[in-house]
C-alpha cells in the first residue's frame, strides 16, 4: 500500500513552501539583526533589530495599505481581469477625503462615507471601459491611472493636505499591546472576509468559473458583466479604503506619495508569487497573503541588517527571482508525484493529492 | 462601373483599418490645435513645432517598437524602463569615468542590457514564470544594478554621472541638414523593424506565436527560442533609449525614463496591437506614439497646465481605443451583411 504522510500532502501545497521560505527568512533576520550572534544576550532575539518595536510598528504600518489592495485586487486577478488603477485611487481617494476635512465642514464619518461612494464609481467606471467597450482591463486601468494621477495634481496643484487632529487620526496611530496598530486588524480583517467570499460563497465559485474559463461561465448562464462589476467596485472601494488608512496613519494627503512607491506592482507579484493565476481562475488569498508578507520581509530584512539601499533593491530584485525559481522546481516535484500516482493507480490517494496541489 | 468597385475595395479595405482611424484622429488634433493657437494668436502648423514633436518621439520610439514586438508575440516587459535607465548609466560610466572610447561604451551598454533581457527570457521560457512577476523582479534588479555602478568611485554615493564626449553629443542632438539625426534613426528603426515584423518568416512565426502558442509549438516552431529573441531585442532597445538620453543630456541620470515604465505598452496598444497578441503592426505603433505626443507638445503650446495634460492624456488613451472599438464594431457588422 503506498501510503503519503499528511506532512507530505502538506509540503506539495504551494503556499507551504512559501510559508517555510518565510519562517526560516524571519527567524534569520531576528538572529542576525539582534546581534545575538555578537554576544547579546538572548532576550535581545525579542527586542532588538527586526523584533524592536519601532520596526515591528514600521512593518505593520506598510503591511495595511498592501494587504487592503491586495484583498480587492485579487478577487479581479482571479476573476481574469487586473486592475492597475488601485494606487491612483487610492491617492485619489485620500486627496478627496482630506480636502473635504480641510476645505468643507463635514465631519469626518461622513467624509469616509462619501470617499467610499466615489470608490464605487472608480469602479463603475472600470467596469463601463470592460464591460461595454470591451477595453483590455490592463489597458483601461492603465488609461484612468493617468486621469487619477493627473486629477491629484489637480486637485491641489501638487501640493499636500496636512489632516486636522480627530478621531480618524488618532485611530490610525492607535496600537494594542504597544506593537499591533488597529488598522492592521481591520486590514486582516478585510482580508478574512475576502477570502471567505471567495471560498465560502456562491458568488465567490462563479468568480473562479469566469477567471477559469469565460466562454463555459457564460454558456452556463452566469452573468459576467455583472460578476466583472462586482468585482471592479470591490477592488476600488478597498483601494479608496487602503488609501485613507494610510492617510490615518501618516495624517497628511500626498498626491503622488502612493503613486511613487508603487504598491500596484508590489501586491500583484505578491498575488502571482502566492500561487494567484494570472489568466485568473486559480489561487487564493492565503497563499498571496504569505507571499505579501514575504516580499516585506525580505525588504525589512536588509534594511535591519543595515545593507545599503543599493544593494537592497538589486537583493529584492534578486530574491524575488529566486522565490519564482524555488517555486518552478516545487511545482514540478508537485507534477511528478502527481504522475507517479497516476501510474501507480492509487485512485483513493490521488484524489485527495490533486485537491492538494491544485490548492 | 467596375473602377467604383475598386474604388470601393480598396476605400472600404483602407477606412476599416486600425492605422486610418488613428491617422484621422491625428488629422483631427492638428486641426484643432491649429485653430486653439491661431485664436491665441500663434501659429502651430510650423516645421519646426512638427520636428519637435518627431523629437520628443525619438526616446520612446524605441521602447514602443520592443514593447510592440513582445506584444504581438503575447509577452509584456514591464522592465523596459529601468533596463534602460542602466543602459544609460552603463554609457556615461564607461564614458566619464573609465575613459573608454563613445563607441566601446554604446556596445558595453547595448551588450549588458541584452544580458538583462536573456535573463528575463531564462526566467519565463525555462523556469516558466509568468513575465508580469518575472520582469518586475528584473525591474528592481536593474534598478539596483544602475545605483550600484553608479555609487562606484563616488564614495558610495548614487548619483548622476556626467561625461564630454563630441561623438555623443552629435549622436544626441546633432542635425543633418534641418533634420534632427535621433528621427533619422528612428524612422530607419522603425522600416526595419516593420519590414521584419510584415514581411518575413521570422515576423510570420512571433505572430504564430502570439496567436496561438500551442498550435505554434505543435507546428514546430521553436516558441522559446523566438521568446529569447524577443526580450533580448526589447531590452537592446531600451538600452538603446537611455543611450539617446544620455546622449542628449550629457550626462546618465538615475532618473531616466522613470515615468516611461508603461508608455511602450500604451503605444503599441494604441497602435493597434491586440492584447492577445498575434497581430498588429509598427505602422499601427507609430502613429500611436505620434497621437500621444503631438497631444502632450500641442496642450503645451496652447498653454493648459501640465497637470490636466496627464489628465488628458490618460482620457486620450480611452477615446482612441474607443474610436478603434466602434470602427471594428462597424467593420464587423459591414462584413457580415
Amino acid at each position: 500500500m503506498h501510503k503519503i504522510s499528511p506532512f507530505k500532502v502538506f509540503l506539495r501545497d504551494k503556499s507551504a513552501v512559501l510559508l517555510i521560505t518565510l519562517i526560516v527568512l524571519t527567524l534569520a533576520t531576528m538572529v542576525i539583526s539582534s546581534g545575538v550572534l555578537e554576544g547579546e544576550p538572548f532576550s535581545a532575539l525579542f527586542n532588538k533589530g527586526f523584533m524592536s518595536k519601532g520596526n515591528l510598528i514600521n512593518v505593520f504600518n506598510n503591511l495595511v495599505l498592501q494587504i487592503v489592495m491586495l484583498s480587492g485586487i485579487t478577487l479581479v486577478l482571479i476573476g481574469g481581469n487586473i486592475d492597475l488603477s488601485v494606487a491612483a485611487q487610492a491617492s485619489l481617494g485620500t486627496m478627496i477625503f482630506a480636502w473635504l476635512l480641510d476645505r468643507t465642514p463635514v465631519s469626518w464619518p461622513f467624509a469616509f462615507i462619501i470617499c467610499l461612494a466615489v470608490g464605487v464609481i472608480f469602479g463603475l467606471i472600470n467596469t463601463f471601459l470592460v464591460n461595454k467597450l470591451k477595453f483590455p482591463s490592463f489597458i483601461a486601468t492603465i488609461g484612468m491611472a493617468s486621469v487619477y494621477t493627473g486629477l491629484c495634481n489637480v486637485m491641489t496643484k501638487g501640493y499636500n493636505i496636512q489632516l486636522a487632529a480627530s478621531g480618524f487620526t488618532v485611530l490610525g496611530r492607535t496600537s494594542l499591546f504597544n506593537f499591533l496598530p488597529v488598522t492592521f486588524l481591520f486590514a486582516v480583517a478585510v482580508l478574512v472576509v475576502s477570502q471567505f467570499i471567495l471560498s465560502r460563497t456562491t458568488f465567490g465559485r462563479n468568480v473562479y468559473m469566469l477567471g477559469g474559463n469565460p466562454l463555459a461561465a457564460r454558456l452556463s448562464g452566469l452573468n459576467a458583466d455583472r460578476i466583472r462589476m462586482l468585482l471592479f467596485v470591490y477592488s476600488s472601494v478597498f483601494a479608496v479604503v487602503s488609501g485613507l488608512l494610510w492617510t490615518a496613519q501618516l495624517r497628511v494627503a500626498h498626491p503622488t506619495a502612493i503613486i511613487s512607491f508603487n504598491p500596484n506592482l508590489t501586491v500583484i507579484a505578491a498575488a502571482i508569487l502566492g500561487g494567484v493565476s494570472f489568466m485568473g481562475g486559480a489561487g487564493n488569498l492565503g497563499g498571496a497573503f504569505i507571499a505579501l508578507l514575504l516580499l516585506n520581509v525580505i525588504e525589512n530584512m536588509l534594511t535591519v541588517m543595515g545593507v545599503q539601499p543599493y544593494y537592497n533593491i538589486f537583493a529584492q530584485g534578486l530574491l524575488l527571482a529566486i522565490a519564482l525559481i524555488i517555486d518552478y522546481f516545487s511545482a514540478e516535484r508537485r507534477r511528478k508525484a502527481l504522475l507517479r500516482i497516476g501510474h501507480g493507480g492509487i485512485s483513493s490517494h490521488s484524489s485527495q493529492t490533486t485537491k492538494a496541489a491544485a490548492g | 462601373m467596375e473602377k467604383t468597385n475598386i474604388y470601393k475595395k480598396y476605400f472600404s479595405s483602407l477606412v476599416h483599418h486600425k492605422v486610418f482611424t488613428l491617422f484621422l484622429l491625428f488629422i483631427v488634433m492638428v486641426g484643432v490645435f491649429t485653430i486653439w493657437s491661431a485664436l491665441r494668436g500663434s501659429s502651430f502648423l510650423r516645421f519646426a513645432i512638427f520636428r519637435n514633436i518627431l523629437n520628443s518621439l525619438v526616446v520612446t520610439s524605441f521602447l514602443a517598437i520592443g514593447a510592440g514586438f513582445l506584444l504581438v508575440g503575447g509577452n509584456i516587459d514591464l522592465s523596459q524602463a529601468a533596463v534602460g535607465a542602466f543602459g544609460g548609466i552603463i554609457l556615461a560610466a564607461a564614458v566619464g569615468k573609465w575613459g573608454l572610447p563613445w563607441y566601446a561604451g554604446i556596445m558595453a551598454a547595448l551588450a549588458l542590457c541584452g544580458c538583462l533581457g536573456a535573463i528575463n527570457a531564462l526566467l519565463i521560457t525555462k523556469f516558466r514564470i509568468p513575465f508580469f512577476i518575472a520582469t518586475l523582479a528584473m525591474t528592481l534588479m536593474a534598478q539596483g544594478l544602475m545605483y550600484l555602478i553608479s555609487s562606484i568611485g563616488n564614495n558610495g554615493i548614487a548619483a548622476n554621472i556626467n561625461f564630454q564626449d563630441a561623438a555623443l553629443k552629435y549622436i544626441g542632438t546633432g542635425m543633418i541638414g534641418p533634420i534632427p539625426l535621433g528621427i533619422i534613426i528612428m524612422l530607419l528603426f522603425f522600416i526595419v523593424y516593420g519590414v521584419i515584423l510584415a514581411k518575413t518568416g521570422f515576423g510570420m512565426k512571433v505572430k504564430f506565436i502570439g496567436g496561438n502558442a500551442i498550435a505554434a509549438g505543435l507546428a514546430g516552431i521553436n516558441a522559446a527560442m523566438i521568446t529569447y529573441i524577443l526580450f533580448v531585442n526589447s531590452a537592446v532597445l531600451s538600452g538603446v533609449a537611455g543611450i539617446f538620453t544620455a546622449a542628449r543630456l550629457g550626462q546618465g541620470s538615475l532618473m531616466a525614463l522613470q515615468t516611461n515604465q508603461f508608455t511602450g505598452i500604451t503605444a503599441a496598444v494604441l497602435g493597434g496591437i491586440s492584447f492577445g497578441g498575434g497581430t498588429g503592426g509598427m505602422a499601427g505603433v507609430f502613429v500611436g506614439l505620434l497621437i500621444l505626443n503631438t497631444f502632450q507638445i500641442g496642450m503645451g503650446a496652447v498653454g493648459v497646465n501640465p497637470f490636466w495634460v496627464q489628465v488628458f492624456t490618460g482620457a486620450l488613451l480611452l477615446v482612441a481605443l474607443t474610436a478603434d472599438f466602434v470602427t471594428q464594431a462597424r467593420s464587423r457588422k459591414a462584413q457580415a451583411a
